[in-house]
């Protein structure tokens, strides 16, 4: 347990270790083509290593090194081997199989289909794939995005990733929409990796851009098209200079919520095509929406400079369901992570600070409850236009301890649409706030004075008590 | 290299010019010569790869020979300084080879994925990945040369046979067809070593017989070099007893009717699927070559398609992830190219692991950065730390925490020299970094060749951000939110 001084902050997570873990040291051996699923509760530690000699195995598409022991958290995955291999594996999996059947040959056929669009993008020095995944909760959307960067990374490419899903964050919070370019092999015991920090990481960082959305369903309110389209603008914009990542394309994670449909019209995922002039659609899991997308996208009134190719692919036999407490322990996790790191060896210390209400400048997100019109593309009058209200100014009160601010990069008397557009430096959280001294404790990612920038305050993610103890 | 290495190296390379046939005694003095100067083995092995790759075709095989020679009875470190590059040695040679001589290069790597006989050792010669990759190479190959008989042939067609037993052997009417010479060339072409034009006309037929001879026949006889020219003109290739007369009648499954809706943005449909094979000779081959019965789709179209993503093409795939990079990194499994400029990168790779390693164990109080503001996102481009490029650009392993920490060496004459900032119009200052042991300018950022004073470029790129960002600037170019943009 680490603490700083004065604070009593504490790293370690708030569950209680029940019982004594027996460790337990197992090897494990995998024929070709199937792989060692496992799920790991938050308060124990998995550790896998693939013996030397024995074969290749990946994680999601990223290659373990032989004779390397990674440790896995909170973690439901999978261990994938193409010709067979041994695994030398210590410690409690909540449950441990080996699954046959998986859908790795065609992930795999996908990626080849897109490296056969990259290397015509590399002679004709257009765009290269640009890939949307879409499909219900629990199918494997964010694993599939995995393997396909993953794979993307190991030819030599730099594709872009963009997570629109806020349920979970990329390289960031949850409740964020963000985007990289990956360079460098995915940290497999961290997710999609870690973003930069102050001191060297053993596994490169990566450099996000982030937007804070403040809610955990896109089909909500009336943000999540505007921060799509922010979105687009930026990425558009840095691959018209950025050759390497423009080729080898970009890959959309979303949320599983767009693919609900309200009768077989999917806005939101329409507008996501739309705004980043998507070619390639993924549908993972579901039948009716592959049907309906194969309707709307081959259909001649559709108008587009490009056609859509939308492509079926078969849910893996190893997703499982993630209930909501595992998601919330899974976000807790992530925020836990940003603050303090992932863990003992490149841990991170926050900073403590004190701040007057007067300091904060904190916007909170009007629920989609009370929302006004749908927002609808094209509407462009309603996004830039002026007088909208999308926040309202709160001052600092207990309702809002152990909550997440993101601060923006936009200053406190910006019109709410320049809030909203404007990406994130960061996030602060609200340890504690004194009502009769009207001061918080904050904790701050870094040293320094709290920026006096605008704080976006979401519903989403949900406070994190005991962050800070 | 050191000069007696190089003088060790240039002997050695001069007996093996003369090596011009299978020369029992020439082969036992280069070993010998391997053997005696093993201190010099990196400079002996690479002569021996370069003469492999440099001289003519015939010569090629006793070369090879010498190779397989030393591995054998000198072993490492020849080992492992030929097996790095024995990929790129063994294929780039087979495929300029007849096909007899092709027969005998496969002999000699099945030697090498077996002990050296009598040995003590139980291990293989070489190391399995090293051999594993070339037989993917050489799966991959004759798929490949399968595949370009045209699909017109006008043989009658049969249903999809039950997979044979693997040692099944082509009937004896095999001969009477004859393949026509290819007319098409791959399109994609072997991701590590494309096909020579030389290969091509190689027919399909002698590579099936090759295969299945290979497949059936018992291990050739361990192939030191012996005193006759290994070398036979291929001429008893149906020696094999038949042991399958023909396949089976229909009754096996056909492929799934594809009743899928194809988008009709999608092209044509995939070509590369028959639901009849147009004959035996390739049923035959493929299930010698793949483990599943079915069918490969021409390596040149895969079509992004739903039917498409549903063929199995492990061969290529393992090629394409495993393949062309053979040496990974011990720390963090990532793959790198056996060329120079691979083990270039392999070593700076290793050398940040090292960096990082070092410095964490200062154990520093580190923190999480603020993340990059929107402009300069857009301006960022991500370099590989292997890349030649990664320091000169004034990268760190480290992302400077503070605007004013960030710092650029100092420039050279040639590249420009010093320069006041742009924006600010003032000098930079002189610094001297220890734990980079470098003369850097503090408070700078390097964008696209001008350094800034990284505070005047921050206050700048903030004051774009508040206005209008760059790319807004495109909006107001015409292209609107909601609208279909031209990439």
């Amino acid at each position: 347990m680490m603490s700083i001084p004065g604070l009593n902050l504490t790293a370690a997570p708030p569950e209680t270790l029940n019982l004594p873990q027996a460790i337990v040291t197992r090897t494990k051996v995998l024929a070709a083509n199937t792989e060692y699923r496992f799920e790991v509760a938050f308060s124990r530690t998995l550790a896998i290593k693939l013996l030397f000699g024995t074969g290749t195995a990946e994680f999601f598409g990223t290659e373990l090194a032989p004779n390397s022991t990674y440790t896995f958290q909170g973690t439901k995955g999978a261990i994938y081997t193409w010709e067979g291999c041994t695994l030398e594996i210590t410690g409690e999996a909540q449950s441990e199989y080996t699954g046959e059947e998986t859908q790795m040959m065609s992930y795999a056929n996908a990626h080849l289909a897109l490296e056969e669009l990259r290397e015509k993008s590399l002679h004709s020095r257009d765009h290269g794939p640009r890939v949307l995944i879409v499909g219900p909760e629990n199918v494997g959307k964010t694993s599939l995005a995995k393997i396909l960067t993953s794979y993307a990374v190991k030819s030599g490419r730099q594709p872009m990733v963009v997570n629109l899903d806020p349920r979970q964050g990329m390289l960031s919070a949850p409740g964020s929409l963000s985007a990289a370019a990956f360079s460098s092999i995915l940290d497999i015991e961290d997710g999609w990796g870690s973003s930069p920090i102050s001191g060297p990481s053993p596994v490169p960082v990566k450099m996000p851009l982030v937007y804070h959305y403040g809610l955990g369903n896109p089909e909500e309110g009336k943000l999540f098209r505007p921060l799509v389209t922010r979105m687009a603008l930026a990425v558009t914009s840095r691959l018209e200079g950025d050759t390497e990542s423009r080729q080898a394309g970009f890959i959309i994670d979303s949320p599983g919520a767009i693919s609900q449909g309200k009768g077989g019209v999917y806005e939101n995922i329409e507008h996501i095509i739309s705004e980043f002039s998507v070619n390639i659609l993924f549908v993972i899991g579901s039948e009716r929406l592959y049907s309906d997308l194969t309707r709307i996208y081959s259909n001649s009134n559709y108008n587009a400079d490009e056609p859509v190719a939308v492509v079926r692919l078969d849910k893996s036999g190893g997703c499982v369901d993630r209930d909501e407490t595992y998601m919330k322990q899974f976000r807790q996790a992530q925020i836990r992570s940003y603050f303090f790191g992932h863990k003992g060896d490149n841990a991170l210390g926050p900073n403590s600070q004190m701040a007057d209400f007067d300091d904060l400048s904190i916007f909170r997100v009007i629920d989609g409850s009370n929302g006004h019109a749908d927002f609808r593309p094209g509407d462009d009058d309603d996004v830039y236009g002026y007088g909208t209200t999308i926040y309202e100014r709160v001052t600092p009160s207990s309702m809002i301890q152990n909550s997440l601010l993101a601060i923006t990069t936009a200053s406190a008397n910006d019109k709410h649409e320049t809030i909203r557009d404007s990406s994130v430096r960061g996030y602060i959280y609200v340890a504690d706030v004194d009502d009769v001294k009207k001061k918080v404790r904050l904790l701050s990612p870094q040293p320094g004075h709290t920026p006096p920038n605008a704080m976006i305050l979401g519903s989403f993610p949900e406070d994190v008590p005991g962050l800070v103890g | 290299m050191t000069s007696h290495s190089a003088e060790v190296a240039a002997d050695f390379k001069d007996a093996l010019q003369d090596l011009k046939q299978n020369s029992r005694p020439e082969i036992s003095t280069l070993t010998i010569i391997a053997k005696e100067n093993t201190e010099h083995a990196e400079a002996i092995s690479r002569v021996l790869e370069d003469h492999i790759k440099t001289t003519r075709p015939e010569w090629k095989l006793p070369a090879l020979y010498v190779l397989d020679s030393i591995v054998k009875n000198v072993g490492t470190p020849y080992t492992v300084y030929l097996g790095r590059n024995l990929y790129r040695t063994f294929i780039d040679a087979y495929f300029i080879m007849d096909s007899g001589t092709r027969k005998a290069m496969e002999g000699l790597l099945k030697t090498w994925k077996q002990p050296v006989p009598e040995s003590m050792d139980a291990r293989p010669v070489f190391q399995p990945e090293v051999t594993r990759d070339i037989e993917t190479a050489l799966i991959r190959f004759r798929t490949v040369a399968m595949q370009q008989q045209p699909r017109s042939t006008p043989i009658p067609t049969r249903p999809l046979p039950t997979p044979p037993p693997q040692n099944w052997a082509p009937p004896p009417q095999a001969p009477t067809y004859t393949p026509p010479p290819f007319s098409m060339p791959p399109a994609t072409p072997l991701p590590a070593a494309p096909l020579p034009a030389a290969s091509l006309p190689a027919p399909a037929l002698q590579l099936a017989q090759l295969l299945a001879q290979f497949q059936a026949a018992p291990p050739p006889p361990f192939p030191v070099p012996s005193p006759q020219p290994f070398y036979q003109p291929f001429q008893q290739p149906f020696q094999q007893p038949f042991q399958q007369p023909l396949p089976p009648p229909l009754s096996t499954p056909q492929p799934p009717a594809q009743t899928l809706p194809l988008p009709p943005a999608l092209g044509p449909y995939p070509t590369a699927l028959p639901t009849f094979d147009p004959n035996w000779l390739q049923n035959a081959m493929k299930t010698m070559n793949t483990s599943t019965p079915q069918h490969t789709a021409v390596e040149n179209g895969i079509q992004v398609s739903t039917e498409s993503m549903k063929v199995a093409r492990r061969d290529l795939i393992m090629s394409k992830l495993y393949g062309p990079a053979t040496s990974q990194c011990g720390t963090c499994g990532r793959r790198f190219d056996t060329t120079p400029e691979g083990r270039d990168q392999k070593a700076k790779h290793l050398d940040r692991h090292f960096k990082v390693r070092t410095s964490l164990a200062e154990n520093r109080a580190i923190h999480r950065s603020w993340y990059i503001g929107e402009k300069e996102w857009i301006d960022y481009h991500e370099i590989d730390e292997a890349s030649p490029e990664f320091d000169s650009v004034g990268a760190t392993v480290a992302v400077p925490n503070k605007t004013k920490d960030k710092y650029v060496p100092i420039p050279d004459v040639k590249d420009g020299g010093r320069k006041p900032c742009p924006i600010c119009q003032e000098e930079f200052e002189d610094h001297y970094l220890p734990e980079e042991d470098e003369w850097v300018w503090m408070d700078a950022v390097n964008n696209n060749g001008r350094i800034y004073h990284a505070t005047c470029w921050e206050e700048y790129s903030r004051g774009a951000s508040d206005s209008v960002p760059g790319k807004r600037k495109n909006m107001d170019e015409g292209a609107r939110p909601g609208k279909k943009r031209v990439f």
